[in-house]
Order: C-alpha cells, then sequence, then structure tokens
C-alpha cells in the first residue's frame, strides 16, 4: 500500500477517533455550573450602584452592568472569543448598549456565557 | 536576487496552521468561552454546544497539523476556506470580517501547488521516481 494511503488511514483514525473520544468525554462530565437560561434567570442578592462599577474599569477588575445585573468579567477579559478590547470596554460602564449590538445569531449563547459572572443587580 | 515567490504557499501553509493551531487549542482547553458562537440551529438534545465547540477546535487542530506536515494540502485548505467562511457569514460584524479574510488565505492555498516542503510534493516524488523506474 502507498504510504500516502496509510498516513491517510491513521489522520482518519485519529480524527474520528478523537472527535469521539472529546464528545463522549465531555457528555459524561457532570454539570457543574448551574443552568442559566436568560440574564433575568440569574438571580443574586447583592446590589451595587452605577458608582461601585465604575470603580472596577480596568482589567485588573472589570465589573459593569447589563439590562440591570452587575457582572464581574475581570476573569473573562482574556477568555473572550472576540478579544479582550470589547470587554475592556464596557469595564466600569454600563455594558447594555454594546452587548446588544452584538450580532443575533452569537446573543442567546452570549447571555448564557455571561451568566457565569453575575455578582448582584444594579441599584435602582 | 532568487524567485520569493517559491515561499509563499509556505509562508501562507504555515501562517495559517499557526492561526488554526491557535484557535483549535483555546477552543480545546476552554469550550465554554466560546459557546457564544454556535450557531442557534444546531442546537439538539444529543451533543450540548461545548462539545460543538470541541468538535470544531479538534478539526482546526488536525487541521493544522495537516497543513504543517502538507499531506492533502489542497483538500484540507479548501475544507478550512469553506468553514471559515460559513463561519464569517454566520457572525457578521467585524469578527466575520476578520474570518472573511482567513477564507480568502485558505481558498489561495487550495489554488495553489503544494510547495516543495510538503508531504504531498514529497509522495508525488516518489511515485515519479517508481514510474520512471518501472
Amino acid at each position: 500500500m502507498h504510504p500516502k494511503l496509510w498516513l491517510s488511514v491513521l489522520v482518519a483514525v485519529v480524527f474520528i477517533g478523537g472527535a469521539i473520544g472529546l464528545v463522549v468525554w465531555n457528555e459524561s462530565q457532570p454539570e457543574t455550573e448551574p443552568a442559566a437560561s436568560s440574564l433575568a434567570g440569574s438571580s443574586s442578592e447583592n446590589s451595587f450602584t452605577l458608582g461601585q462599577i465604575v470603580e472596577h474599569g480596568d482589567a485588573t477588575s472589570c465589573w459593569t452592568t447589563i439590562e440591570g445585573k452587575v457582572y464581574d468579567l475581570t476573569e473573562y477579559i482574556e477568555k473572550h472569543p472576540g478579544g479582550s478590547k470589547s470587554i475592556l470596554a464596557i469595564c466600569g460602564e454600563d455594558g447594555t448598549g454594546p452587548f446588544n449590538s452584538m450580532p443575533g445569531s452569537v446573543m442567546a449563547a452570549a447571555k448564557l456565557a455571561l451568566a457565569k459572572f453575575v455578582i448582584g443587580d444594579l441599584a435602582k | 536576487m532568487p524567485k520569493l515567490d517559491y515561499f509563499v504557499p509556505v509562508v501562507l501553509r504555515f501562517g495559517l496552521a499557526v492561526v488554526f493551531a491557535w484557535f483549535g487549542a483555546k477552543q480545546l482547553i476552554d469550550p465554554s468561552t466560546w459557546t457564544a458562537f454556535v450557531p442557534a440551529f444546531t442546537t439538539n438534545p444529543w451533543i450540548s454546544a461545548e462539545s460543538i465547540i470541541l468538535l470544531n477546535g479538534w478539526m482546526e487542530v488536525v487541521g493544522a497539523a495537516l497543513l504543517v506536515t502538507g499531506l492533502w494540502t489542497r483538500p484540507v485548505a479548501l475544507i478550512l476556506g469553506l468553514h471559515m467562511l460559513f463561519i464569517a457569514l454566520d457572525t457578521g460584524g467585524a469578527i466575520g470580517m476578520r474570518d472573511f479574510g482567513i477564507t480568502t488565505a485558505c481558498i489561495a492555498l487550495a489554488l495553489s501547488t503544494p510547495d516543495g516542503w510538503t508531504l504531498d510534493d514529497k509522495f508525488s516524488l516518489d511515485r515519479l521516481i517508481k514510474t520512471a523506474q518501472s
């Protein structure tokens, strides 16, 4: 058999085997994060004023408020798939406008990702 | 002065491999931060969004490895290009435009003959030699 064919079979086996292994492994992991279906669904007893949020306006401590919820996005800055700049831009500010300007295709899942970082509500 | 166009597919191949390896590895390491990019129509009761990200990351890592080694360079570049085109169209905005740039680079690589540092080239040379000897 031609070496290229051997290599191709090997790559196919590794690729398919790895893909199946990853999915089986991931699906067998216990759910560690509480399921959150929306921003409003994440409840918290903490309440913060906009003045408190402004004090956390950089990469060392990045808080923002979106649709009445307050988020500590410090850990998410480097993890954000779209780059750190878009998160840094809303540190210490009301991020509702920039958040809602995201493409609709990623909005629902972005809300799920954001729900992990909720720390409280915006004081009225 | 040597012809620099010899290095065009080499630079393109290794550059794209680094891009796909980096993004693929990031998805495999922390899939939960990428679920925002999973299209809504892929939602199903059997495979979670994180698993879809893991599959995507795995495909990109394997694709990067194939680009580095130069095995099936043109079909792999074409598949990765179409994959990126889909992501670019689905995501849109500034991120979509960036992905469109990667798409065109992949298509350019798919259109070019595999360079001399690829397994594709080595195997095609072996075949030529064997054909000549027989």
